[in-house]
């Protein structure tokens, strides 16, 4: 449905992203992970309309969308630190676009008090943004985009703002909704743990790059690169000499002559035995499958 | 660019045709020659200039640069005290001494200069505690004087100074002065060689701050300092407004304006150099 | 900010110094106001409100406050109105125009005012302007103006770029962001910048002196001439009323906030590194 093609980026002298090339599916839960300065924010933002590409295309069912402003994108957008107008109540916020969009007064009334019960918000509508907490605000923040009804929900670290538990339980939260309305989300986030628990596909960036669109499973447990494995977790980088292989687990032995075994994402007609691997070590975070997982990336 | 860039243009238009080309005007009329009564003709002439140095009138600049170099230096030397004092005092009152220093400063010059007067003046508080101590004094001498000029001066121009040292300080790391004081140094070591290294940047710009205006200071010197001390800015006052020799008054005025801006780009390439360093 | 916890206390000196200036700053004017009160009765002095009436019923003082209003008014909405669109117009852009802006405002800023009063005379007496009231305020104008530029500039810098973002993103264009969201914002800045630049032409002696018409004088020009003839308690009564009317009004706006933002750079700082930070996230 979205298809973004050599999108790159660059400012006067550095470049910010590199011809990124990604098909996001309708419906699709897409999450773009990566440490902050990786381009991931600016990469949505070209998406958003807020910045321009200093090339690459992007096509919405089809169609080039890169020239049009924000205001003509169907898509909508949440922002870090929500970004609620602080002079407006809770309902005039909500309100704004479509306002924007001169629609009649009943269709606007309307639609306000529908997305407000959605998000069981109904009673806050004429409260000021400064007197909500930080889940309250966010809410609205979703619910002032998503009453415009996008194409596309674009997220730009949402819940990084919100304290542990009630992060936990807002990713629930957009997790369903998200489901229930059978909306495309774009995700960014840095926060690795977030990204596997909610997306149907991550997108892991680092220096202006896309270096892996995969699922969550399998960006976690094959991870490409050592900057993916690295990001998604892995501590100990420990060298060693491959001494065993048995279908796709290696067993390598360190240099203390202790042996660990693990998964390995060499091709096999590069591997051989007795070969010095750089191993890495991490503890299992999700899928409570592991106690500990090794995998040999050999340096590139 | 964007659109609304289009509404800077008229703040543009004023400040180019109420500012700048009235600073080109005075530079053009500095050549021109007097009317017969008092008009401009537009003769071209050196000879203003020719006048603007005599020696007359480079003492009277002389004079008025010495006023400011005065004032300049009093208060830097107020303006940092004050502000360390400010800067340290408990944080909920600091807004409240912030503002009893800038209040004055943005009421009527005319009004605290003549508030000096009364108290100084006739019957004054000051003339009144003299009598009373039985100590004597020339009343008039007492009522305009050098001296007065300079309090009238510094009063005035101190929140230039006081400001931007209170916003350098409020940036300060007091951490600093803790760890000097645990190395044994006392309070004025730690001034002068961990605060005011710091506090370099403000320092020198409430210095220009203050020394730019008070070079061609008018009013303070007009009602404080009686005729005996004539200043520049009296002096093109007088050009403009009595004598009506307007070329001359803006030759005045441009020597003077040569000189800040000399001052100024001096004083910022000495800066310059020393940050190199 | 630098950290509250530790902040070792000034030598007595200093502190000793500020209170010492702040006594100097305000005894002579406190002694005017109680010497407005007082009258001298056959060598006894006795409380009176009597200097205050005869100011008040002076016809020629009272047209100098008509003309000193009117002139305030029209110069500081003028001042406001160019002000605020240019402050609008140019912040978050790096384009030229800002440099130069910057740098006018500070030349009008820094220039001595004895140069910026004759200047203005010298370009009305070439352009033939009469010398008038409408010369006076544009003058005020003049000096105002950076004056509003840096008032409602220090409230642009400290808003959330990402607020212009949203509204974007929800389908405003410029004009409508403007409307909707950065001009209210700007509310309360831009009546402080209103505020300052009335206190500033209400008060301003030496360019009025300069450019102002034959009997079209201000207060201040008017009190400037009384005063080249001495001191009298009707004097202090007038300058007791200036004092006070410009007083009150600066309390009330210190006390609600409006002018803290010129006086502490700190608040622009903090929010051109934040700035920075998130240049350095995209």
């Amino acid at each position: 449905m979205l298809e973004i093609l050599n999108i790159g980026k660059s400012f006067s002298r550095q470049t910010a992203l590199k011809s990124v090339n990604l098909s996001i599916a309708e419906g699709e839960f897409f999450s773009l992970l990566g440490p902050s300065g990786c381009g991931k924010t600016t990469l949505m933002r070209i998406i958003a309309g807020l910045e321009s590409a200093t090339e690459g295309r992007i096509l919405l069912n089809g169609e080039r969308i890169e020239h049009l402003q924000a205001a003509e994108r169907p898509f909508n957008m949440v922002f870090q630190k929500y970004s609620l107008f602080p002079h407006m109540t809770v309902g005039q916020n909500i309100a704004y676009g479509l306002n924007l969009k001169k629609l009649s007064k009943d269709e606007i009334e309307g639609r306000v008090a529908e997305i407000l019960s959605l998000f069981e918000m109904s009673d806050f509508r004429q409260r000021m943004p400064e007197t909500l907490s930080g889940g309250q605000a966010q809410r609205v923040a979703i619910a002032r985009a998503l009453v415009n009804r996008p194409k596309v929900l674009l997220l730009d670290e949402p819940l990084s703002a919100l304290d542990q538990k009630l992060r936990e339980h807002m990713q629930k939260e957009l997790r369903t909704l998200q489901q229930k309305l059978g909306l495309t989300f774009i995700y960014v986030t840095h926060d690795q743990e977030e990204a596997l628990i909610m997306s149907d596909r991550i997108g892991i960036m680092n220096k202006g790059e896309l270096v892996q669109v995969s699922s969550p499973r399998e960006i976690y447990e094959n991870p490409e690169t050592i900057f993916a494995s690295q990001f998604l977790g892995a501590t100990s980088l420990l060298q060693g000499e491959l001494v065993e292989i048995s279908q796709d687990l290696a067993t390598v032995r360190l240099s203390d002559g202790s042996l660990v075994r693990g998964k390995f994402n060499i091709p096999s007609d590069q591997i051989r035995l007795g070969m010095s691997l750089d191993t890495y070590v991490r503890k299992a975070m999700v899928f409570n499958r592991l106690e500990s997982q090794v995998f040999g990336i050999r340096d590139k | 660019m964007k659109s609304r860039q289009i509404l800077a243009v008229p703040a543009f238009l004023w400040f180019g045709l109420f500012v700048l080309v009235p600073l080109l005007i005075v530079v053009v009329i500095s050549f021109s020659t007097r009317g017969t009564y008092g008009g401009i003709e537009w003769n071209w002439t050196l000879e203003n200039y020719h006048n603007a140095f005599s020696w007359t009138y480079l003492g009277i600049l002389f004079s008025s640069l010495i006023l400011a170099v005065f004032t300049t230096a009093s208060c830097a030397v107020l303006g940092i005290l004050m502000s360390w004092a400010m800067s340290t005092a408990p944080s909920k009152n600091r807004h409240f001494y912030v503002s009893a220093v800038v209040l004055p400063f943005l009421t009527n010059l005319v009004i605290r200069i003549y508030a000096l007067r009364v108290f100084v003046g006739y019957r004054g508080p000051l003339q009144a505690t003299l009598n009373f101590l039985h100590i004597p004094f020339d009343p008039f001498v007492l009522s305009q004087n050098k001296f007065l000029v300079l309090y009238g001066m510094v009063t005035t121009y101190l929140p230039f100074m006081v400001l931007p040292l209170y916003g350098a300080f409020e940036k300060f790391d007091f951490s600093l002065v803790e760890a000097a004081q645990d190395l044994g140094a006392g309070p004025w070591k730690i001034l002068f060689s961990v605060i005011l290294p710091n506090l370099k940047k403000a320092l020198l710009s409430g210095v220009l701050l203050v020394f730019i205006p008070s070079l061609g200071e008018y009013v303070i010197p007009d009602l404080l300092g009686g005729a005996k001390n004539m200043l520049y800015g009296n002096l093109i006052t007088e050009q403009f407004l009595k004598a009506r020799h307007w070329p001359l008054g803006s030759a005045l005025s441009v020597l003077m304006l040569c000189l800040l801006l000399g001052v100024t780009f001096l004083y910022y390439r000495g800066l310059g150099a020393k940050n190199v360093e | 900010m630098s950290s509250e916890r530790t902040r070792p206390k000034a030598p007595r000196l200093a502190s000793m110094m500020f209170w010492i200036m702040l006594i100097l700053l305000y005894l002579p004017i406190l002694v005017m106001l109680v010497g407005s009160l007082l009258e001298d009765k056959d060598g006894s002095l006795q409380w009176t409100f009597k200097w205050f009436l005869e100011v008040i019923h002076d016809e020629n003082l009272m047209d100098a406050l008509k003309n000193s209003l009117f002139v305030g008014f029209v110069s500081s909405l003028l001042s406001t109105i160019l002000g605020t669109a240019s402050a609008v117009a140019l912040y978050r852009t790096t384009s030229r125009m800002y440099w130069m802006m910057e740098g006018l405002s500070m030349i009008s800023l820094i220039f001595p005012e004895i140069v910026f009063a004759l200047s203005l005379l010298s370009w009305f007496f070439v352009l033939k302007l009469e010398l008038g009231l409408q010369t006076v305020i544009i003058a005020h104008v003049s000096f105002s103006l950076s004056y509003v530029l840096m008032t409602v500039n220090s409230r642009l810098v400290t808003l959330d770029p990402s607020l212009e973002d949203a509204a974007r993103d929800l389908g405003a264009g410029e004009w409508t962001i403007l409307k909707t969201i950065i001009l209210p914002l700007l509310r309360p800045a831009i009546l402080g910048g209103f505020i300052l630049s009335f206190l500033l032409s209400f008060d301003d002696f030496l360019i009025t002196y300069f450019v102002n018409g034959v009997g079209q004088d201000t207060l201040p020009v008017k009190l400037y001439t009384a005063m080249k003839m001495g001191v009298s308690p009707k004097l202090n009564a007038l300058s007791s009323l200036m004092f006070l009317m410009t007083f009150s009004v600066l309390i009330f706006f210190f006390r609600s906030g409006s002018f803290r933002i010129l006086f502490e750079e700190g608040s622009s700082k903090v929010r051109s590194d934040e700035r920075e930070q998130t240049n350095n996230l995209l």
